[in-house]
């Protein structure tokens, strides 16, 4: 028992140290390297890391085809990908848990309307939903927020609606109501932070989520468009090369795999931390 | 139990539809087509043309009906890129995706389950360990990244697996093995997490005593008694699964030029194609539906208590 809660202790303080790693890492990123993720030297392409002999000291994890610098291309790309998932998973999760209460608090037909449009999204594939979004509208930062924040919502709305659902046919819902508090204050006095801990471990869940399908969206040429720098668009760009220059696609899916593992570790740890019953439910 | 089936098909019908609509509705909010076709330099009245010419200057609502009517005899618009009908464009790429899909989940099942269960079995162990640690992994990797890398290690370096692309005939099951194992690396561990959780809970339940105390042999407990109770959890996951599974072979269908469904949807989406994208988004919930729908039929045959509900 004592090994286990050390195990899942471990879970959670690992991943923030990952998180707190990569995130400084973007943010100083200035610091680390003396190139910009979009300084193209012809003359330097295709330059492997510095271990190997040919490799330059300059470029630590080498150059890409137009001779990008491997490393200044992930540290400053870590910054779109954490401003992007960030901003989409917190808005999903605000859009989706307002709509979750007032769902599961109201029911009738707010809520057959609501259990209809997740069974909606739910025949429509995430990554093919956003990437039709993408495609459609005007490249950019905020569309692909938006993309992305459209195909993470239900997830909140289909827990909490279950959740407030039960709480509102409990007695301190109708305590409240008894002394004449509204449906607001209801809904955001005494529902909400009872929905807290849900909320937070299904944000940390979410946000490991679209960090994957913003970087198959970025893979795919539909993600961030150039000039900002992107770990997915790293590899597709250079996918003549990806065969025989293999840092090319090393380093950039590490950097994506490390950032959702970070994550995974701090929701999985998270849930297990705040309240073990939870797995059952995520 | 009949009528709560026709009430499923019913209900499935309704998502089908509203998905229908939806997909409509959000394709003409946010994209123009007709500025997609039109060189930049276009006039206005060449773009009123263009608008009239496909129906585009009616209310949505009626272009709609319209769209169902015709959709409802089969007839989903031409494709704007090809200048051919759009379904029959998708329903050409069925048997290859299907081909990707069937290994996957196959691989899925065999790697999964039984990955799970001996995990369970010995938990705790440095099985259960390795087991929990490969699923945390899996869920962390991203797919078109795995896939760069299966490549570069089997077809490149080892040369014993074809890179891309489909070869005709027998030689597509050899074009589908290095697709079909990365989707299946991706979702055993998934798999597998959720195999050991059920089969933990349910070897704690009574029945498992009494059956390891009327003197039956380890094996026959754990087929009879344990897995049949696992096969519902672990099915609605993987009916739950079914929408991320094919969002998988949509990315992996690209890296690998595996000439599906995905791969085609990737194409008529990044050419604005909008009636191939309808087209294929609704041939894709058509097939999520009915795989759920299917996994409620099969709950009955596993389960018989269910019949009677």
């Amino acid at each position: 028992m004592i090994i286990r809660r050390i195990k899942r202790q471990f879970k959670l303080l690992f991943g923030v140290v990952i998180l707190i790693f990569l995130i400084s890492c973007s943010i100083f990123a200035f610091l680390l390297t003396a190139h910009r993720p979009t300084e193209q030297n012809l003359l330097e392409s295709r330059l492997p890391p510095c271990w190997h002999s040919t490799g330059s000291r300059e470029h630590i994890l080498g150059t890409d085809y137009l001779g990008r610098d491997v490393w200044a291309n992930i540290l400053y790309g870590g910054r779109f990908t954490f401003l992007v998932a960030f901003s989409a998973s917190l808005s999903s999760a605000l859009v989706g848990t307002v709509i979750g209460l007032i769902a599961g608090y109201f029911g009738g037909l707010i809520d057959l309307l609501l259990t209809r449009i997740i069974d909606i999204q739910l025949a429509i594939p995430a990554i093919v939903l956003a990437l039709t979004i993408a495609a459609l509208a005007k490249p950019g930062l905020e569309n692909l927020i938006i993309a992305l924040a459209i195909t993470s919502w239900p997830s909140y709305a289909r827990l909490i609606r279950a959740l407030a659902k039960s709480l509102s046919r409990q007695t301190f819902v109708e305590a409240a109501r008894s002394i004449g508090a509204n449906s607001l204050r209801i809904l955001f006095h005494h529902l909400l932070p009872n929905c807290f801990y849900l909320v937070l471990v299904q944000l940390t869940l979410e946000t490991a989520r679209i960090v994957l399908t913003e970087s198959a969206l970025s893979f795919l040429g539909l993600g961030l468009p150039p000039p900002y720098p992107s770990w997915g668009r790293m590899l597709a760009e250079n996918r003549l090369f990806l065969t025989v220059d293999y840092w090319v696609t090393l380093f950039p899916g590490l950097a994506i795999m490390l950032t959702v593992l970070g994550i995974n570790l701090l929701g999985d740890g998270l849930r297990d931390f705040l309240d073990p019953r939870l797995r059952r439910m995520l | 139990m009949v009528k709560s089936l026709v009430f499923k098909f019913l209900a499935g019908c309704f998502t089908v539809f509203a998905v229908s609509f939806a997909v409509f509705v959000v394709i003409r909010i946010i994209g123009d087509p007709v500025a997609m076709f039109l060189p930049p330099g276009a006039t206005k009245a060449d773009i009123e043309q263009m608008r009239k010419q496909l129906g585009l200057d009616a209310p949505v609502l009626l272009q709609y009906l319209q769209f169902l009517k015709k959709a409802c005899q089969g007839d989903f618009g031409m494709s704007l890129f090809h200048n051919v009908p759009a379904m029959p464009l998708l329903l050409q790429r069925i048997p290859a995706t299907f081909q990707l899909m069937m290994v996957a989940v196959f691989l899925t099942v065999v790697i999964g389950i039984p990955l799970g269960t001996i995990a369970a079995y010995y938990s705790g162990s440095i099985i259960d360990i390795l087991t929990s640690i490969t699923a945390t992994l899996g869920q962390s990797t991203p797919n078109f990244w795995l896939a760069i890398l299966l490549i570069q290690l089997f077809a490149v370096r080892l040369k014993i697996l074809p890179a891309t692309g489909r070869l005709p005939g027998w030689g597509s099951w050899k074009s589908v093995v290095l697709p079909g194992v990365t989707i299946a690396l991706l979702f055993a561990p998934a798999i597998a997490r959720i195999t050991r959780n059920t089969v933990l809970e349910i070897m704690s339940q009574d029945f498992v005593r009494t059956a390891r105390a009327k003197g039956l042999s380890e094996g026959a407990v754990l087929c009879r008694h344990v897995l049949r109770n696992v096969l519902i959890p672990v099915s609605t996951v993987l009916g739950l699964q079914m929408g991320n599974l094919f969002g998988g072979t949509v990315v992996i269908e690209t890296v690998f030029m595996w000439p599906g469904l995905g791969l085609f949807t990737i194409y008529a989406i990044s050419n604005r194609d909008f009636p191939v994208i309808q087209a294929a988004v609704i041939l894709m919930a058509v097939f999520i539906v009915f795989i759920n729908a299917l996994l409620d039929v099969l709950y009955t045959i596993f389960d018989p208590r269910l019949r009677e509900t």
